[in-house]
């Protein structure tokens, strides 16, 4: 008989200290509340599944409330948008009809600060599953990373979990196959001892192949099965989606331990590999089908979702499930979060096919002892879900108990953000301020983490990490369509102001894509904030998702306006925190897919000609708030607050510039303002240049010093002579204006003048050493 | 028609479609085969590709596990017949467990793909590297039309580094190199990154004594097309540098085509 | 001053695939079928230094703190001071019954530099070591037989014979649980 937890005739104390010996993480009042409902008590099955449904991670309890007004409204190049486990975006308009562009975004944050090397592998693992269950094959993945200060007093510790996380990245991206497209690295004290792993990933699926996380209406008409695919079911990552719902306690080792989630891109690929066989199956049969990634609640969390999403219900025959151990608990089973698995719900008539592809085609349990694909369960048409263990209902469950999460109204309350612009001093001397500057951690060069990564896998890349600011990837057979894809964060900019912060970022990580030439098409989003208990934490929740949405109303598509620029996939990571009680700055990190119509008119930021023109297109706002130049100088100020109706005339006027031709090339510029940028343009690892920038800011109305460090944002270009002209015009015509600052040198040096003064002029390649070797040395401790 | 050349899927490749279609690029057909296929139907093909990826995620070795599946038993078979059978990066690792790369003494594994030795980091490694030739190039079929070129390729992997403990062995094997690592002054590149992992050699590829084998670790089916060389190196490549045709042929793709030519001529 | 050597035997907690795989190869490519019952995979690590006690306790703290040799959260650590029996090292011992194992190790790695935790006291002569203990377990077969076969499966000399250590990367023996401490040699780095 199966084990029941007393609620119904249970005090409060009695009902928690149960939960607890369980490891249920839910408040009692929560659970209780279900059973009231159901008129009985629940078994420990049923509870496992009801803490998942309403864990943070799972439910949004905190946040949905807000998430339901701020997020922009969806465009009509959208064809799915957030709710599913992937976004949806139709790139018929950008020059592919019939393709659509997946994108799915997540955090994997807990559990890469106990285990860095897997929390970050199954970060990969589980966001590029959420895309394969669109039936889309994935073409890149994105990883933007927050680690603490290595240099401060926990740096042993951060510099073990940023070099584990690198690790886990590459051991799983490189395997599985899927190119590193770019990504983003913070380090920061607040990320001490909670690092931020958020993932990204992308892929391209005719749109006629797209594949729903629901069980079809055709189940209506023939019997549908549920088919587990994968690796069998073991005790590792036992309450996952709870655990990364709470405050990190790095002490509970051992409590901590279900929460170990195990690795296997090798048998990941395999199981792709079958997986694209079973999609040209159901094609050439024309079967429907629902496709739904194991992630958080495991088989339980995914199964019910699967069918209740399609307004079905099923009954899982749970012996059935293909378990590592040989007495496996059936509450484990049913919530355990082992990696490497999917449901299938299929017709019936088509499930010996399937079964044969995954078993005996590839070899599903020569590859992994116990891995296989097995039917467990079979789709009914009541709108409830039945778990059967042993001959005995285990779980019996009406939609509304699992889909009805509760949503919580925790307060808000607001907290000063910064208004006083400050000053910047001008160093002393500015030679050495420069040399310092392009090796802050901020600004150095990323190539010592992305080296290890495969970019170029699948043979599609074109621009790879650190060659622009996108990545630019051409999937689509026969097509000259080129896919940009950026990512941002900025939690000093969000600390000082959450709403401008967070539209800031907006701004960066589009300008990145319209940069390299490309239209953008969507944003993705992951919120990583600390604790929603926290009234002022919420606030910044909240304020951030404001900034956001206005930057994305405001902003629109290039060309229309009237719609916003859509957010069609995302994630919430709550309870970002030690438990000493500080949490980490604001960190949203967004990403920008975009498209370019040709390929080869991508726009690159490496400077090209000598003699040629620089021109800058930005606010030019005394912004410096949280930079690495305030660091350097001791200064304090304000982050970025643009104007984003001007911003979307500049962005999408450069935009036009590149769809044109008239730019040679282009670079955005945030973090490390104007300096930092025009130093990029020369500074290339391997091979220099061998040009260097002449800038004159005489023209530019702030001081010198505010001029090259200003954080307010936007582009340097470089325009070939006999195009300065009609590029200008064309800015006209987008109701924006660029100003010349300078020109590109024959030289490998950098120089700036000012009101006919010079304030510097350097050669490149001490600056290169600096810069290139600075985060080799400091990751790896080598620093004497 | 050539004959078909079968790109292997081991558990764990990841380059064989665009491996395959470098073959298709070169004027060949190809088809990928799985590991597990019958090997009744794995003796008919022209030519042989082990292609890059994680065959059984690098446990215990790279290309370890993987070497010893009975589907290497056939390709062993036909490389002796004299089939062309090229390996890259894990597939080049799969080549050398098996013994038929270098190939001295029948059977014998004296040379291993050892993990990069690399100054200030470990692990995985990519980079574009400049490649040039060895000792080998002109007996070895797919890299007899080389000569004195540069080929700028992609690498990607962490245990590169061609070694041996024998120091007979590291004589010999300077004989079979076939591909070495090139500074961007020309020489045979030493030190690291130019050299990416310390190969003995600066060998980025080794063949057998026939010239029929290769196994290469950097990965010419990423560089077909001029446009995915990086720009700081188009200079290095044939026609025209950075304002070429961005779809004209790659560097990688001269490797394909000797290996088109010499099936069409059988 | 004498030197004494801690051991330490890292153990992973849950499944560990790459066992698995070895096993799985053993078993079918390399035919010693389901004789070869079970296979483990442990690191050993040993640290050798100036017999003091209480700083041996020290140092595998910091070491544990600095996340280079062992995860609390994945792995557990089990140490053996100088002295003590082999029974610390937790089951299987190396040739407890029905068991044969071997020790492997690239006698080219300076593992000290980059471990960083160790740095404060190499100045005073402390040393770290690493290997791999690979375990296998026999049905069938007296010791001998046993002892022939395990060579067989690890040493890895053609392209079926043998599997888990390459000759050419690392050095190999046989490991005993009575076998002199320290286990791990590396003679050109002695003195």
């Amino acid at each position: 008989m199966i084990e029941r937890i007393p609620l119904l005739d249970a005090d409060e104390t009695a009902i928690r200290a149960s939960l607890v010996r369980h490891g249920i993480r839910s408040e009692p009042a929560e659970i209780l509340e279900v059973a009231r409902r159901l008129g009985r008590d629940l078994t420990v099955p049923e509870a496992f599944l009801i803490d998942v449904a309403f864990s943070e991670h799972c439910s949004y309890k905190s946040s949905r409330r807000f998430l339901r007004g701020l997020l922009p409204p969806l465009a009509p190049h959208v064809i799915l948008g957030p709710g599913e486990d992937a976004g949806v975006v139709d790139l018929g308009p950008s020059g592919a009809p019939g393709w659509a562009l997946v994108v799915a975004h997540e955090s994997h944050n807990h559990p890469s600060q106990l285990l860095p090397v897997e929390g970050a592998a199954t970060g990969i693992g589980g966001i590029v599953r959420d895309v394969y269950c669109m039936g889309a094959d994935v073409i890149g993945v994105l990883d933007g990373l927050c680690f603490g200060d290595l240099d401060g007093p926990n740096g042993e510790v951060a510099r073990s979990v940023a070099r584990g996380v690198v690790r886990g990245i590459w051991e799983y991206g490189d395997a599985l196959g899927v190119p590193n497209m770019g990504g983003d690295l913070a380090f920061d004290r607040c990320y001490d001892d909670n690092c931020l792993v958020n993932v990204v990933a992308l892929g391209v699926v005719p749109i006629a192949r797209i594949i729903r996380s629901r069980v079809p209406e055709a189940a209506r008409r023939e019997p549908y099965e549920i088919v587990l695919i994968g690796k069998p079911t073991d005790r590792s990552g036992l309450g996952g989606a709870s655990f990364a719902s709470k405050i990190l306690d790095a002490g509970a080792a051992d409590s901590n331990l279900g929460a170990v989630q195990i690795h296997d891109p090798f048998l990941k690929r395999v199981l792709v590999e079958a997986t694209k066989a079973v999609w040209d199956l159901l094609a050439a049969k024309g079967c429907a089908a629902g496709f739904k990634d194991l992630g958080a609640g495991g088989f339980g969390g995914a199964s019910s979702e699967l069918v209740l999403a399609g307004g079905f219900g099923a009954v899982i025959q749970l012996d059935r499930l293909p378990a590592a151990e040989a007495e496996p608990n059936p509450a484990h089973l049913l919530v355990g979060e082992t990696q490497e698995r999917f449901v299938w719900a299929l017709p019936a008539t088509i499930v010996p096919d399937v079964l044969k592809i995954y078993n005996e085609d590839f070899d599903l349990p020569g590859i992994y002892p116990g891995a296989c694909a097995a039917v467990v369960g079979h789709v009914i048409p009541e709108t409830r879900y039945e778990v059967v263990w042993r001959g005995e209902k285990v779980v019996d469950l009406p939609a509304g108990v699992l889909e009805e999460s509760p949503v919580l109204d925790r307060p808000t309350r607001p907290r000063p953000v910064a208004l006083d612009a400050g000053d910047l001093p001008e160093p002393r001397d500015w030679g050495a301020f420069v040399e310092k500057f392009v090796a802050h951690p901020s600004l150095c060069s990323r190539a010592h983490v992305y080296r290890h990564y495969d970019a170029e896998v699948r043979g599609e890349a074109l621009v790879r990490p650190g060659e622009a600011d996108a990545g630019i990837s051409r999937p689509i057979p026969g097509s000259h369509v080129g896919i940009a894809v950026a990512l941002d964060g900025n939690g000093r900019w969000c600390d000082l102001d959450p709403y401008h912060g967070t539209a800031a970022i907006v701004l960066e990580t589009v300008r990145n894509v319209v940069a390299v030439g490309a239209r953008p098409l969507t944003i993705t989003d992951c919120m990583n904030f600390g604790s929603p208990e926290e009234p002022e934490c919420l606030w910044e929740f909240e304020q951030s998702l404001r900034g956001m949405r206005d930057a994305c109303v405001g902003l629109g598509l290039p060309n229309d306006p009237a719609h916003a620029l859509p957010i069609v996939s995302g994630n919430v990571s709550f309870y970002n925190q030690s438990s000493s009680g500080k949490r980490i700055k604001p960190t949203p990190i967004l990403a920008c897919f975009g498209a370019i119509a040709d390929w080869r008119r991508a726009v690159k930021p490496r400077f090209a000609r000598a003699g040629n023109p620089i021109r800058l297109v930005g606010a030019l706002d005394r912004a410096w708030g949280g930079s690495p130049a305030c660091d350097l100088l001791g200064s304090t100020g304000v982050p970025p607050r643009p104007d984003v109706a001007q911003e979307r005339s500049r962005i999408y006027g450069v935009l036009a510039g590149c769809e044109a031709g008239l730019v040679r090339s282009c670079h955005d510029f945030a973090e490390g303002g104007i300096l930092m940028a025009a130093i990029e343009c020369i500074l290339f690892e391997e091979e220099p240049t061998g040009l260097g920038a002449n800038l004159d800011l005489s023209g530019v109305p702030l001081r010198p010093v505010e001029a090259l460090l200003a954080e307010s944002g936007g582009f340097l270009l470089e325009i070939d002579a006999e195009r300065e002209e009609d590029f200008e015009n064309l800015l006209g015509r987008h109701g924006a204006s660029s100003l010349r600052i300078g020109r590109v040198l024959d030289a490998p040096r950098i120089a700036v003048h000012s009101g006919g003064r010079t304030l510097f002029d350097l050669p490149v390649a001490p600056l290169a050493a600096a810069w290139s070797r600075k985060l080799g040395d400091w990751m790896e401790g080598e620093v004497a | 028609m050539s004959p078909t050349v079968a790109i292997i899927q081991l558990p764990g490749s990841n380059c064989e479609r665009e491996t395959a279609r470098a073959i298709e690029m070169a004027g060949g057909s190809a088809r990928i085969v799985r590991w597990n296929e019958p090997p009744a139907r794995l003796v008919d093909f022209g030519a042989y590709v082990i292609p890059g990826g994680f065959s059984y995620q690098d446990r215990i070795r790279a290309g370890a596990v993987a070497a010893r599946l009975p589907v290497l038993d056939v390709i062993a078979q036909r490389a002796r017949e004299g089939a062309p059978v090229l390996g890259i990066c894990n597939g080049a690792q799969v080549l050398v467990e098996t013994g038929l790369v270098p190939g001295f003494h029948e059977g014998a594994l004296e040379v291993v793909l050892a993990p990069n030795r690399m100054p200030g980091r470990d692990g995985y490694y990519t980079r574009w590297v400049l490649l040039g030739e060895g000792p080998a190039s002109g007996r070895c079929l797919f890299t007899r039309d080389l000569n004195a070129r540069i080929l700028p390729i992609p690498m990607a992997h962490g245990e590169g580094r061609f070694w041996t403990r024998d120091p007979a062995v590291a004589q010999r094997l300077a004989s079979h190199v076939a591909l070495t690592y090139r500074t961007p002054a020309g020489d045979p590149a030493v030190d690291f990154p130019w050299n990416p992992n310390g190969s003995l050699e600066s060998a980025a590829g080794i063949t057998n004594e026939k010239g029929n084998v290769l196994a290469l670790m950097p990965h010419p089916e990423r560089a077909v097309l001029r446009a995915q060389v990086p720009d700081s190196l188009t200079g290095r490549t044939e026609g025209g540098g950075a304002d070429g045709p961005p779809e004209s042929a790659g560097p990688g793709l001269l490797l394909f085509r000797s290996l088109v030519e010499v099936l069409c001529t059988r | 001053m004498s030197t004494a050597t801690t051991q330490i035997l890292v153990v992973l907690r849950n499944a560990d695939p790459t066992a698995l795989t070895a096993l799985a190869s053993l078993r079918r490519s390399l035919g010693f079928g389901k004789n070869l019952l079970d296979l483990r995979r442990r690191v050993l690590w040993e640290l050798s230094g100036p017999a003091e006690g209480a700083e041996v306790g020290a140092i595998l703290d910091a070491l544990r703190r600095g996340g280079q040799m062992w995860n609390p959260n994945k792995e557990r650590a089990l140490v053996r001071a100088p002295g003590e029996p082999s029974s610390k090292l937790g089951s299987p011992l190396p040739d407890e019954d029905g068991w044969e194992s071997w020790l492997a190790w690239d006698p080219t790695r300076d593992l000290d530099r980059p471990i960083r935790a160790l740095r404060p006291w190499r100045a005073r002569g402390f040393r770290i070591r690493r290997g791999t203990l690979w375990s296998l377990q026999w049905g069938e077969g007296d010791p001998a037989e046993r002892r022939r076969l395990s060579e067989r499966a690890v040493i890895t000399r053609g392209a079926r014979e043998g599997l888990l250590v390459h000759p050419h990367l690392e050095d190999a023996r046989r490991i005993g649980s009575t076998d002199p401490i320290p286990w791990l040699s590396s003679p050109e780095r002695e003195g």
